[in-house]
């Protein structure tokens, strides 16, 4: 208990609460400009939080991606197009409140909900991180290993529309996990003689490259039109009343909680969540026959499930190693440059940062209410930002930001490189998130493995399906690649 | 060559998949037995996978997919060749010097108001300056020019 008080007091520190303040500024920022994502947002915003305290940094990040999140809903609702996948579903009835002119009405409906589910997802994350991470503890060589096979198979499994192409954009991953030098014998392997590569790919080069640098060449590649005009002059129309809040309050607290249990399944993720959240919402409603032509609730759901997922995707993520998804891979990696490892120590030796964290999780929501609550008209003038003022600006930031970690132009060229690589990975639909994920759980694989296998010389085959963990994870893993097979063949079928 | 089915975008792919399995191969054979080993796992993974791949590439129904559709050429091309030029320009001229010119030039090719794209230039050179130079610290590259 004392350690989440003092967390709480950490995380007010002025320094804290202005990183949050102007992270989440910048998140419903990048999150209202469509085409930008939240792991986006986090891959640019690591190289500058080397200038700041770990507690600092991670609450900067959390802070960029809450308020990305949200900010999805404002273009959502204004323009009908969803500045993050997460927000599609909640265009659906946003944007017809704003064709009757309550675009006010569901942007404040936007903003309390997806307040609610995150404050929701953040108990979560109070209540199930710790024990979780205890668990980790129980994890040995082997189960390490069926840990980031498992690791792999839901994110590349869930989250892609081809399960083999999920799966093969992790073992991508894997191949490019393995250059450097070799974790047991420390032998440089597929370096092609280089020095800068003894440490494997530079990692937060190579994130931002598949993430930012790639999107600068997927916005270049269409011709890029006048952004339509908006408009949202302060008409005196009414916002949310206390009668609408009432009836959205049972919507934000069952959205809320779909939305913490699908982000702490690893690789489901926000837009899963949010159709489940609007789903939900409709069942449950009495005024079904609203929904599609304009009705809060609509609304409320979708962003209370969307949000909640921020929080429940940080479990598996601190606590296991295996982020929910894109933004979360990227956010471990940029725990793991702040030399953390996901894990029991997250909550025993480096307790005040992992506390502070959580703390500035609860604070940055507050701030994305207040920003949300008073500034979204402001924040949607800057989704009139057009892709011809985004491109340089994008290009600057990724050339800077993977500079600036090693002060190294050879990082800048991998991220380059990585840039088209990640161009080539959305084209063809294949998985970017898979592949960090693989890139930071390989090296833990292959230690486990050869662990294993030294530990047991011959008989390692059997010592790798001992444990009751392992076999556990050997059953989630084949259950994640066969069940979207499954659903898919149903789906043939119907 | 790989707009027109879907399919054949896979087929494609699963070529280059194995391109990369092969080369993939053939650099593991330079590795000690322990230090390959983990990488054989990861060979065996990526070929058995791409012959998954290309089966239900030939199984699959035959979708139209143009996946370059709308490709505009010349605007990609500017960007992808200024910003090959300002990388490469970052350690002859100087960090803020290349990078105010490449602001310049790719707002001109993308056709932004001259006007916004000068003050958008200024600011941002500024805000990069003092964000990395003065409050990060980071040692940028500098030549001719800083």
């Amino acid at each position: 208990m004392n350690e989440i008080l003092n967390g709480f007091i950490n995380a007010a520190l002025p320094i804290n609460l202005f990183a949050a303040l102007a992270s989440v500024a910048v998140g419903i920022m990048i999150g209202s400009l469509p085409g930008l994502s939240a792991a986006m947002g986090v891959a640019l915003l690591i190289p500058l939080t080397f200038g700041m305290t770990t507690e600092t940094g991670l609450i900067a990040l959390a802070g960029v991606y809450c308020g990305a999140v949200f900010g999805g809903s404002i273009s959502a609702i204004l323009i009908h197009t969803p500045g993050t996948s997460s927000a599609a579903a909640t265009a659906l009835d946003g944007y017809q409140l704003t064709k009757k002119g309550k675009a006010k009405k569901a942007l404040q409906t936007a903003v309390v909900s997806s307040f609610g589910g995150a404050m929701i997802s953040a108990v979560a994350l109070y209540l199930f991180a710790p024990p979780l991470a205890r668990l980790a503890l129980k994890f040995g060589p082997a189960e390490n290993f069926w840990l980031s096979i498992f690791g792999l198979t839901i994110i590349a499994g869930v989250s892609s529309k081809s399960v083999v192409k999920g799966l093969i954009s992790g073992v991508i991953g894997l191949i490019l996990s393995t250059i450097g030098m070799d974790p047991m014998t420390g032998t440089p392997r597929f370096t092609m003689g280089s020095i800068y590569l003894y440490d494997g790919l530079p990692f937060t080069a190579t994130l931002i490259g598949l993430f930012s640098m790639s999107q600068v060449f997927i916005l270049s590649e269409k011709t890029i039109k006048k952004m339509i005009n908006i408009e949202v002059e302060d008409t005196g129309e009414e916002g949310l009343t206390k009668k609408e809040l009432k009836l959205i309050t049972p919507v934000i607290l069952r959205s809320g909680l779909i939305g913490s249990i699908v982000g702490i399944l690893p690789g489901a993720g926000g837009t899963i969540a949010a159709f489940i959240g609007y789903d939900t919402a409709k069942k449950f409603s009495k005024n079904k026959d609203e929904f599609g032509r304009g009705a809060i609730e609509g609304v409320a759901g979708p962003e209370a499930a969307n949000n909640a997922v921020t929080g429940g995707s940080l479990i598996p993520t601190l606590t296991l190693g295996i982020p929910g998804n894109s933004v979360t891979a990227v956010l471990m990696g940029g725990l793991i440059i702040k030399g953390l490892q996901p894990g029991p120590d997250l909550f025993t030796v480096h307790g005040k940062i992992t506390y502070t964290f959580f703390a500035g999780f609860v604070v940055v929501n507050i701030f994305m209410l207040l920003l949300g609550l008073f500034g979204s008209k402001y924040f949607a003038k800057i989704s009139k930002v057009p892709n011809s003022m985004l491109i340089p600006i994008i290009f600057v930031l990724s050339v800077i930001g993977s500079y600036a970690i090693k002060n190294s132009m050879f990082d800048v060229s991998i991220m380059f490189i990585f840039g088209i690589v990640g161009y080539f990975i959305k084209k063809f639909n294949l998985n970017p998130a898979a592949i960090v994920l693989a890139l930071i759980i390989g090296p833990i694989g292959e230690q486990g493995l050869r662990r294993t296998i030294m530990i047991s010389q011959d008989d390692y085959m059997s010592k790798l399906v001992s444990s009751p963990i392992s076999i556990a994870l050997i059953v989630v893993s084949i259950l994640s690649i066969a069940s979207p097979i499954i659903i898919s063949m149903k789906e043939k079928k119907k | 060559m790989f707009n027109k089915v879907k399919n054949k975008t896979n087929l494609l792919l699963s070529a280059v998949f194995l391109t990369i399995a092969t080369i993939y191969g053939i650099l593991i054979k330079e590795l000690s037995a322990e230090n390959a080993l983990y990488p054989k796992f990861i060979l065996y993974l990526l070929i058995g996978l791409t012959i998954i791949l290309v089966v239900q590439s030939m199984l699959g129904e035959d979708i139209e997919e143009n996946i370059f559709k709308d490709f505009d050429f010349k605007q990609f091309g500017q960007v992808f060749i200024s910003g090959i030029a300002y990388i490469f320009a970052i350690n002859i001229v100087g960090y803020f010097t290349s990078t105010f010119a490449f602001l310049i030039l790719l707002f001109i090719l993308l056709k932004n108001n001259k006007k916004v794209l000068i003050i958008t230039s200024i600011i941002f050179t500024i805000f990069l300056y003092f964000v990395f130079k003065i409050f990060l610290n980071v040692p940028v590259p500098t030549g001719i020019f800083i």
